[in-house]
C-alpha cells in the first residue's frame, strides 16, 4: 500500500458487507450509512471485483488432477482393506500395485516443497501455551518461538525476534509493545516482558486510561444493550468488564463498568412491574464527510419532539438514557426559536446563521432554521378529527388513560363549531364511543371521554380501520382531516405486521386523511415504530408524560399538530469545496436521504405544521482550519480503539460503533494531512466529478429546500446561497447559542465521538447565558428553557459529565 | 441427507460425498502440505473417518465444513510429525514471513495474465491470510464456516480477509 495514503475505508465491516456476509439488518444499516458516500461505494465495488478476480483465478488454477484422484482412491482402498479384510491384503496389494505402477509411469506428478518452510496452519486444540500477546501489526521479518500462534494472532510466551521493519504486540495486561528494526522481546507466561533488546517501546495502560477519560472508548456493552442482547438479567460474571482485563482501575465516566459490589440485577430502564419492552433503534452518529467525496448532504426534516420528552423522563428517574433514545434533532426542535415568519407565496422559509462552533472553536457551526407560517386561531381551517384511543389494560396507569382524557379535554377546549370530533377506542373489540360531534357540544364530548375505561388487550388495526372510515365519511374538503392515535405503544392484535400497517396509513394519507401519534406512559413503548407510523401518515409524533407536555402539544401547538402547511419537506445542502473541507450533520441520522431523493417527488419526507419551526445544525470544518487535535493525538485515539478491539471478542453493535469511530477519526486526520488544493481521492469511475466551485465564490454553502402544498403532489424548490461572515460565538444571537448548547447536551448523552471539548459544565454555561439574555429581552418567561437547564443539572447529578 | 442405516445406504452417501468433495479437499490438503502424496493421505484419512465416525449432521451445509475441518486437523498432525517442523529445532523456528512463496503447479503452466497476477499477489500474503482467501474464494465458504474450519473467531476471519483484500486490491490496481 502506498505509504502515507490514508485509507478512508479501512473497515472490515464494509468488506464483509461487500462480500455479502452481513445479515439483512446489518446490511441495511451499512447501506444507509454509505448512502451518497461515493468513495465507500467505490470501495465496495472494488472489493467485489477483487473477489471475482480471485474466484476466476482459483477456477483457472488446476484442481486435483485425475492422477491425484486415482492416488487417493488407492489409498482409500488401502485403508478400507486394512480395516475390513486383513486376509485379502496381500491379494489386494498385488492387484493394485500393478495399477499403481501404471499410473506412476503415466505421469503422476508429485509436488514436494523445497525452499521456504510452508505456512503452518493453526490447530486450535493444541496450542504452544496460553496466549499472552496479540500481534497487531508486523511489517518485517519476525521470528516466533513456536511454529504457530496460540490462536489467530494471539501468541504464547517466548522470545520474538525481529530482523527488520516493525512489529507491534499488545499484551494481555494491556500494554502495547512496539519493536523497531533489529530487536527482540521475550514474553513471560502472564504477558510480562522478561527481557528485550534493541528498539522496543512499551506503552502503559495509561494510554488506554486517557483514551477512556476522553470518552473515546466505551466498554463493549452498556447494561441496557447487554440486557437486550441476552434477554436476561445481568450478573457480574456475564459482564465483559474490559476495565478488569486491561487493569484500568478507578471510575471512568464511560458508563458500563460495574463496581464489584453491584447487585446481580441491573435495574431495567423503567421500574414498572411487568416486562420491559421499550425498544430504541440506535444509529451511529453521522460522521464527518469530505466535501470532495460528498458535496451534497440531503435529509428529511423532522418536527417530532418525543425523544426529548422521553429522555427527560428517564433522567428524572435517575437513569441514563440509552444512546438510541437520544435523537439530537428532536432535542433541538423541542424549543421555540424566533425565526422570522415567511413572507410571500411560500408557507415556509429558511434562515441560516453561522458562528464559531463552541465545542471545536476552529470549526463553524451552521444553523439552518425553517419557519412555517403561523395561522391565527380564528383563521384556522375547519377540522375533522377522529381520536383513536388505546384503552387496553396497559393504559390503566395514572400517567396514561387519565392523562389522556385530560389532554383531550384541553384540546377540545380550543376547538369550536367549525370542528368535529369522533372517538374510536380499541381494546379487544373496536368500538365507536362518540360519533362525529361538533366541538361546540363540549358537554357531550366530555361525557363520552369520562365514560372511557381501560381493560382487555389491544387491537390497534381493527380500530384504525374504523377510525379512518369515519374520517373519510366526514371528510372536510380544504380542511384538516386527521386521525390522532393515542397509545402507550402496544398493537397486540390485528395487523401485527408493520409493513401492512404502514401501507394502510400511506393509502389513507394519499386520500387526504393524515395521522398523528401521541405516546403516553412508559414501558411497552415502541419509539421507533411510533415514529415510523406517524411519518407514513404525514403527521407528527409527540410523547406526553405530563399535563404540561399535553398543553404544549395539544393547546399551544394545536395548530401545528392539526394543520399541515407543507409536506414532504426535504433539505439539500451543497458545500463549496473552496471554503469547506468537511462537514457533519448533527442528528437526523434516521432522516438521511440519498442525493437523488431530493428531486424525487415520490419520496416521502417530513411535514411541517402551522407555526412550527425546524432547526438543523452542521458542524463545518473550513478549508485551512487549524485542526482541533493534532495528527498524533488522533493517531493515539485510533490506536487505543484498535488495541481495545483486538483484545475484545465482541461483535455486533459495539464492534460497529468502534469501526465507525475509527472511520470518523481517520476522516478527521485526513483533513489535517491533506492540502486543500489537491483532491485526496481517486476520480470516480462511475460518476462525473462534482463541478468545480465557482471561481471567486465566497459562499460557504447553498441551502436548497423542497416542499409540497398539503394537497399537491408536485414539489416547489427554494434556493438560498449563504456566505459566512466570520462571526464569533459571542456575536451569535441567544437562540443560536441555546440551540448549540442543547445539541451539545445531546451529543454528551450519546457519548458522541464528535462532542469535541463539550462538557455538561459548558452546556450549562452556554445555556444559562443565552437564557439570561433572552429573559432580559422578552418579558415573558420560557418555562421550557428553564426546565432544560434544570435537566442538565439533573444529568450531572446522576453522573453524566 | 438422512442418517444412513444400512450399509448400502451408508456407502451410497459416502460415495456421493467422495465424488463431490475429493477434488476440493485434495486441492486444499495439497496447499497445506505442499506435497501431493501426503495430501492424498490426509484426504483418504478424512474419508475413512467419514465412514467410521460420521458427523451427526450430514446435510449440505454441514458436511463440507466437517470434511475441511477434519482434513485440516489431519494435515496439522502430519506437519507436526514432520521432523522439519520440530518446534525445538533452530532452523525450524517458523518464520512468519510476509512473502510465502510456494512452488505451485500453476507456475509451470501458461495462464491468463490476471490469474497469474492474482496468484502472485496471493503468494505475497502471510499464510493465515492465504488460507482464508482460499477457503472463501476457492471453496466458497462463509465467514462462519471458515471460522469453524480454522478455529478462529468470525471477527478474526473478517479481519484477515479484510487485510488480504486490501493488499490484493492494491496489487491489482498497481498492475
Amino acid at each position: 500500500m502506498p505509504a502515507g495514503e490514508p485509507e478512508l475505508h479501512d473497515d472490515p465491516v464494509l468488506t464483509a458487507y461487500a462480500l455479502g456476509e452481513l445479515d439483512e439488518a446489518e446490511s441495511r444499516a451499512v447501506r444507509q450509512r454509505i448512502l451518497g458516500d461515493d468513495a465507500a461505494n467505490a470501495y465496495v465495488q472494488s472489493v467485489r471485483e477483487t473477489a471475482d478476480t480471485m474466484r476466476t483465478a482459483f477456477a483457472d488454477e488446476p484442481t486435483a488432477s485425475d492422477a491425484e484422484v486415482a492416488q487417493l482412491h488407492i489409498k482409500r482402498a488401502d485403508r478400507t482393506l486394512r480395516r475390513e479384510a486383513p486376509k485379502s491384503l496381500w491379494r489386494f496389494a498385488n492387484r493394485y500395485s500393478a495399477a499403481a505402477a501404471v499410473l506412476l509411469v503415466g505421469g503422476l506428478i508429485v509436488y514436494s516443497m523445497t525452499g521456504n518452510p510452508p505456512y503452518e496452519p493453526v490447530g486450535a486444540d493444541r496450542s504452544p501455551g496460553p496466549p499472552v500477546a496479540t500481534l497487531i501489526e508486523s511489517t518485517g521479518h519476525l521470528t516466533t518461538p513456536h511454529a504457530y500462534p496460540a490462536e489467530g494472532s494471539d501468541y504464547a510466551a517466548g522470545e520474538y525476534k525481529l530482523d527488520s521493519g516493525t512489529a507491534e504486540f499488545m499484551t494481555t495486561d494491556g500494554r502495547n509493545v512496539r519493536l523497531n528494526g533489529k530487536s527482540s522481546v521475550e514474553f513471560g507466561a502472564d504477558g510480562r516482558i522478561i527481557s528485550s533488546s534493541g528498539d522496543v517501546t512499551v506503552t502503559n495502560p495509561e494510554r488506554i486510561h486517557s483514551a477512556l477519560k476522553l470518552g473515546v472508548i466505551d466498554s463493549p456493552y452498556t447494561a441496557e444493550q447487554f440486557q437486550r442482547d441476552t434477554e436476561r438479567p445481568l450478573t457480574p460474571t456475564d459482564h465483559p468488564s474490559i476495565s478488569n482485563q486491561l487493569g484500568v482501575a478507578g471510575p471512568s465516566h464511560s458508563y458500563a463498568s460495574p463496581a464489584p459490589a453491584e447487585p446481580p440485577h441491573i435495574e431495567p430502564v423503567e421500574r414498572h412491574p411487568g416486562h420491559n419492552t421499550e425498544t430504541y433503534q440506535h444509529l451511529a452518529d453521522n460522521a464527518f464527510k469530505h466535501v470532495g467525496n460528498a458535496p451534497l448532504s440531503t435529509f428529511s426534516i423532522d418536527v417530532d419532539t418525543a425523544s426529548y420528552a422521553n429522555v427527560r423522563r428517564m433522567l428524572r428517574q435517575g437513569q441514563r438514557p440509552p444512546a438510541g433514545a437520544v435523537r439530537i434533532e428532536e432535542f433541538v426542535n423541542y424549543f421555540a426559536y424566533r425565526y422570522p415568519d415567511p413572507v410571500g407565496p411560500h408557507p415556509i422559509a429558511s434562515h441560516v446563521d453561522i458562528a464559531a462552533c463552541p465545542w471545536a472553536p476552529t470549526h463553524r457551526l451552521v444553523r439552518i432554521g425553517v419557519q412555517a407560517k403561523r395561522i391565527a386561531h380564528a383563521d384556522r381551517p375547519p377540522s375533522n378529527i377522529v381520536l383513536l384511543l388505546d384503552v387496553s389494560g396497559s393504559m390503566s396507569a395514572a400517567n396514561k388513560l387519565p392523562l389522556l382524557k385530560e389532554s383531550v379535554k384541553m384540546m377540545v377546549r380550543e376547538l369550536d363549531e367549525r370542528d368535529s370530533i369522533a372517538i374510536v377506542v380499541y381494546a379487544g373489540a373496536s368500538g365507536l364511543v362518540l360519533p362525529s360531534t361538533p366541538a361546540g357540544s363540549k358537554d357531550v364530548i366530555y361525557a363520552a371521554l369520562d365514560r372511557l375505561k381501560s381493560g382487555g388487550s389491544t387491537a390497534g388495526a381493527a380500530g384504525i380501520q374504523l377510525a379512518y372510515n369515519i374520517a373519510t365519511q366526514c371528510f372536510v374538503k380544504g380542511g384538516v382531516n386527521r386521525v390522532i392515535l393515542a397509545t402507550d405503544g402496544d398493537f397486540n392484535v390485528g395487523i401485527s405486521s408493520d409493513d401492512a400497517l404502514v401501507r394502510l396509513i400511506e393509502d389513507k394519507r394519499k386520500s387526504g386523511v393524515f395521522l398523528s401519534i401521541l405516546g403516553f406512559g412508559m414501558g411497552n413503548y415502541k419509539d421507533a415504530k411510533m415514529e415510523k407510523l406517524s411519518n407514513a401518515g404525514n403527521g407528527n409524533y409527540a410523547y406526553i408524560d405530563t399535563k404540561a407536555e399535553a398543553r404544549k402539544a395539544l393547546v399551544e401547538g394545536l395548530a401545528g399538530t392539526l394543520v399541515t402547511v407543507a409536506k414532504d419537506v426535504k433539505i439539500q445542502v451543497e458545500f463549496n469545496p473552496a471554503r469547506v473541507a468537511s462537514y457533519r450533520l448533527i442528528g437526523y441520522e434516521n432522516r438521511i436521504l440519498a442525493k437523488e431523493d431530493f428531486n424525487d417527488d415520490t419520496k416521502d419526507a417530513g411535514e411541517v405544521g402551522a407555526g412550527h419551526s425546524v432547526t438543523a445544525l452542521y458542524e463545518v470544518v473550513p478549508v485551512g482550519a487549524a485542526p482541533v487535535r493534532s495528527a498524533q493525538q488522533i493517531d493515539a485515539e485510533i490506536q487505543a480503539i484498535r488495541t481495545l478491539m483486538a483484545v475484545t471478542d465482541a461483535t455486533g453493535q459495539w464492534y460497529d460503533a468502534q469501526l465507525a469511530r475509527i472511520a470518523a477519526l481517520e476522516a478527521e486526520r485526513a483533513v489535517i494531512v491533506r492540502r486543500p488544493a489537491r483532491p485526496a481521492v481517486d476520480p470516480l469511475r462511475y460518476q462525473h466529478e462534482a463541478p468545480a466551485p465557482k471561481p471567486g465564490s465566497t459562499e460557504l454553502l447553498t441551502v436548497k429546500m423542497r416542499y409540497k402544498q398539503p394537497d399537491s403532489n408536485t414539489s416547489v424548490k427554494l434556493t438560498m446561497p449563504v456566505v459566512d461572515r466570520g462571526a464569533d460565538w459571542r456575536a451569535a444571537n441567544d437562540d443560536y447559542r441555546f440551540a448549540a448548547s442543547v445539541a451539545a447536551f445531546g451529543m454528551i448523552l450519546r457519548n458522541s465521538p464528535h462532542k469535541g471539548n463539550a462538557t455538561l459544565d459548558q452546556v450549562l454555561a452556554w445555556a444559562t447565558a443565552a437564557e439570561r439574555e433572552r429573559a432580559n429581552r422578552d418579558v415573558k418567561a420560557d418555562p421550557y428553557r428553564a426546565e432544560f437547564i434544570e435537566l442538565v443539572r439533573t444529568a450531572q447529578g446522576i453522573g453524566v459529565r | 441427507m438422512p442418517t444412513a442405516t444400512s450399509r448400502s445406504d451408508r456407502s451410497a452417501w459416502v460415495r456421493d460425498a467422495v465424488n463431490r468433495f475429493e477434488r476440493p479437499l485434495l486441492s486444499y490438503a495439497r496447499w497445506l502440505l505442499r506435497d501431493s502424496d501426503k495430501a492424498a493421505d490426509a484426504v483418504a484419512d478424512t474419508f475413512a473417518r467419514l465412514c467410521e465416525k460420521p458427523p451427526a449432521a450430514t446435510h449440505n451445509g454441514e458436511l463440507p465444513k466437517w470434511l475441511f475441518t477434519v482434513c485440516r486437523h489431519r494435515a496439522i498432525d502430519m506437519l507436526r510429525k514432520d521432523k522439519r517442523m520440530n518446534p525445538l529445532s533452530e532452523s525450524a523456528a517458523a518464520k512468519i514471513e510476509n512473502t510465502d512463496r510456494h512452488s505451485d503447479p500453476s507456475d509451470a503452466i501458461e495462464t491468463a495474465d490476471t490469474t497469474a497476477a492474482a496468484m502472485r499477489a496471493l503468494a505475497t500474503l502471510p499464510g493465515n491470510q492465504q488460507e482464508v482467501v482460499r477457503l472463501k474464494f476457492q471453496h466458497d465458504m462463509s465467514y462462519k464456516d471458515i471460522a469453524a474450519v480454522t478455529g478462529l473467531t468470525v471477527t478474526n476471519v473478517g479481519y484477515l480477509l479484510h487485510k488480504a483484500i486490501k493488499t490484493l486490491r492494491h496489487e491489482f490496481n498497481d498492475e
